[in-house]
């Protein structure tokens, strides 16, 4: 269901519940050139098979669109190359004496990570890479699409945003927005969410000491010795829920991942409450990529059993009290369709599974993602009660406004110059 | 990598492939390692004991110490379960009279095996490891006045394989070091026995469905980048069409 648009002289803004629908929308827009992996691998080949069968009758119809991971609309080596071929098919000049490519890699502050490989742009690059290849593919399309930008969009680059925006307005051409509903919304959350239970904040530890975390890929690092961020000593105990701050690109997620192992570091990044053993996990940002090893069907099939039950109740009343705070706060509560599960549950299962290990703490990145505003609050709520009653502390990456009322601690991450010779940059976390 | 290996005096790298390829002549035709057939132990030739040498000696010269080093690494790493693991099914299938190879007619045929494959694993590892596809891929689009229709294809190829390379297996890993499915497993293993027989049944469906999710992974957008490369203005005896 669409729940809202909004229509001014720049953009149309389509909001919508479900993640579903959402992406559902935006693949009617692009000619479904992205098969639904999201639902799974055996959804994906169906899906992929058909498309293979009319690609050039869906090629015909694609906009200029960034999708909801930017990073998956460039399709080449670097930022250079994605510029130039977004230049070139749209016949755009890109050559003269007033460069009119430079000016555009300087506009959207490019002009330093030109010649890199994609993958070694940080976040808040790849959203300048993205916003600029829309502004340039503009005279060459008949309208941009993108799905989902506030989600990836921190307050510091809309101001980009709209600058691409007045491009297209110049040109005559419509920009569509397909958004989660309030994912614009810059308010805190509101005080009628928080129950007693959610203002309870608990101690947990945070210690970073001569951390080096290893950026780059396996492949890098075969073949050199494989560059670093040297993340500066912090010791402090904290209250969760934890909410970590910071700009795109800042390196808040490569500090989760170091934090519960899924990025290689040296030194000692531990977190957690005194006493408590176990490890952290993580939920990373891309759901979708963390079912790998256990779809859906199979955690589902998992609760049932006698090693999964525990999971299995956490999940069952994580949703319920997802349900419940939406009714109280007079929001519909998701309707589950038999057949597919939906992204919250999804989301729901992958934290019961963590959760029922009993983890030393548990990381939320931009657990937000595909969320409505509504459903990403009683979400994250619901999460940190059970947590919470678990005795677990939470923290919770985001860029997004919403969080202040109901944080324990403020972090604030961000990028220096880099700590040692092998460092590319350095991180430094500061309590807020 | 390409610029420290100049730096070190080393041959462009089509000649490291060149020299590499030379050397793999006799691994795919068989000449002259089946001609010379003087065993160093039974089943296993010396001809194949100097190509070994051979091969190792041009893959460390070609690649430096620490590709070398790590390459040897994963063909280990692949050579090893596939010869245990043969060798164990052999002899269970021997013990249980359904074949009648002996231990000392498998052991040779292994032994041949683990040489062969700890040869060619490094060798084809090298191969692929001198070609600097991240080079490849950048230099495709420097002329800003199209691309022929030869660049796109190998745009394409070398746009998948990037892929794959640098965002679908890293995201995997990420993904299984956050998991650690092994220590789950081995705690399910030491639990019981009815949570082994379970761990047995659901075992091979997560292993497919990992395979599925990468193969899905490495494809989603696949339709994507052939319209946005289809797009590119095509460049036919120096004119843009």
């Amino acid at each position: 269901m669409i729940f809202a648009q909004t229509n001014n002289s720049r953009r149309e803004t389509r909001f919508f519940e479900s993640f579903e629908e959402r992406e559902a929308a935006f693949n009617a827009d692009v000619g479904r050139l992205i098969p639904g992996r999201y639902r799974g691998a055996h959804y994906f080949w169906r899906d992929f098979s058909r498309l293979t069968e009319g690609l050039d009758a869906a090629r015909a119809r694609v906009p200029a669109h960034i999708t909801s991971n930017p990073r998956d609309c460039l399709a080449f080596g670097t930022a250079e190359q994605v510029l130039a071929a977004a230049s070139m098919s749209a016949g755009t000049r890109v050559t003269g004496p007033d460069r009119p490519l430079e000016k555009i890699t300087v506009q959207f502050g490019l002009e330093k990570v030109g010649r890199q490989p994609i993958r070694s742009l940080s976040g808040g690059e790849t959203v300048r890479l993205a916003l600029a290849k829309a502004m340039l593919a503009a005279p060459g399309t008949e309208k941009l699409v993108i799905a989902s930008p506030f989600c990836w969009l921190s307050q510091h680059h809309l101001p980009l945003l709209e600058t691409v925006e007045a491009k297209y307005a110049d040109l005559g051409k419509p920009v569509r927005i397909l958004a989660m509903a309030g994912e614009d919304s810059l308010a805190p959350l509101e005080a009628g969410w928080l129950t007693p239970a959610d203002q309870s904040p608990q101690p947990f530890d945070l210690a970073l000491e001569r951390l080096h975390i290893q950026l780059g890929t396996p492949v890098n690092a075969l073949t050199a010795k494989p560059a670093l961020a040297g993340v500066a000593d912090f010791h402090q105990t904290l209250a969760s829920p934890c909410l970590v701050t910071g700009d795109n690109g800042q390196g808040k997620s490569v500090l989760a991942k170091a934090l519960c192992g899924a990025a290689v570091a040296r030194g000692l990044a531990r977190v957690g409450s005194p006493g408590r053993s176990g490890r952290p996990r993580l939920l990373f940002q891309d759901v979708v990529t963390q079912t790998l090893l256990r779809s859906p069907a199979q955690m589902a099939a998992e609760f049932g059993g006698m090693n999964g039950r525990d999971a299995g109740e956490i999940c069952g009343a994580v949703l319920e009290d997802v349900s419940n705070r939406l009714t109280q706060n007079g929001r519909m509560p998701e309707t589950q369709a038999p057949g597919e599960p939906t992204l919250l549950v999804v989301k729901a299962m992958l934290i019961a599974v963590r959760l029922a290990a009993l983890p030393s703490a548990l990381i939320l990145d931009e657990p937000d993602w595909g969320f409505a505003r509504d459903k990403a609050i009683a979400f994250v709520l619901s999460v940190v009660r059970h947590c919470h009653e678990r005795g677990v502390p939470v923290m919770l990456i985001s860029h997004k406004p919403w969080w202040g009322p109901m944080a324990g601690s403020v972090l604030s991450v961000g990028k220096t110059a880099p700590r040692s010779e092998r460092d590319l940059f350095g991180i430094r976390v500061e309590r807020v | 990598m390409t610029e420290a290996r100049k730096s070190n005096g080393r041959l462009p790298w089509p000649y490291d492939l060149l020299l590499l390829a030379v050397l793999a002549v006799p691994a795919f035709s068989g000449y002259p390692l089946a001609n010379l057939p003087a065993q160093i132990v039974a089943g296993v030739r010396w001809s194949w004991v100097f190509y070994f040498a051979a091969i190792h000696l041009a893959a460390g010269l070609v690649l430096g110490r620490r590709l070398y080093a790590n390459i040897v690494a994963l063909a280990a790493l692949i050579t090893l379960p596939v010869v245990y693991a043969g060798a164990a099914i052999s002899w269970v299938g021997f013990q249980l009279g359904l074949s009648g190879t002996g231990p000392a007619a498998a052991g040779s045929h292994y032994l041949q095996l683990c040489l062969t494959m700890l040869t060619v694993v490094p060798l084809a590892l090298a191969m692929v490891s001198v070609v600097p596809f991240h080079r490849i891929e950048q230099s495709l689009l420097l002329r800003l006045d199209g691309v022929t229709a030869t660049q796109k294809k190998i745009l394409m190829a070398m746009r998948v394989f990037n892929h794959i390379a640098f965002f679908v297996l890293p995201g995997t890993l990420e993904v299984l070091r956050e998991e650690r499915p092994m220590a789950r497993w081995r705690r399910q293993w030491a639990s019981g026995k009815v949570a082994r027989f379970s761990l047995l049944g659901r075992l091979p469906g997560h292993l497919v469905l990992l395979s599925a999710e990468i193969i899905s992974a490495s494809l989603q957008y696949v339709p994507l980048w052939a319209h946005e490369i289809a797009r590119l203005p095509e460049r036919r005896n120096g004119r843009t069409k």
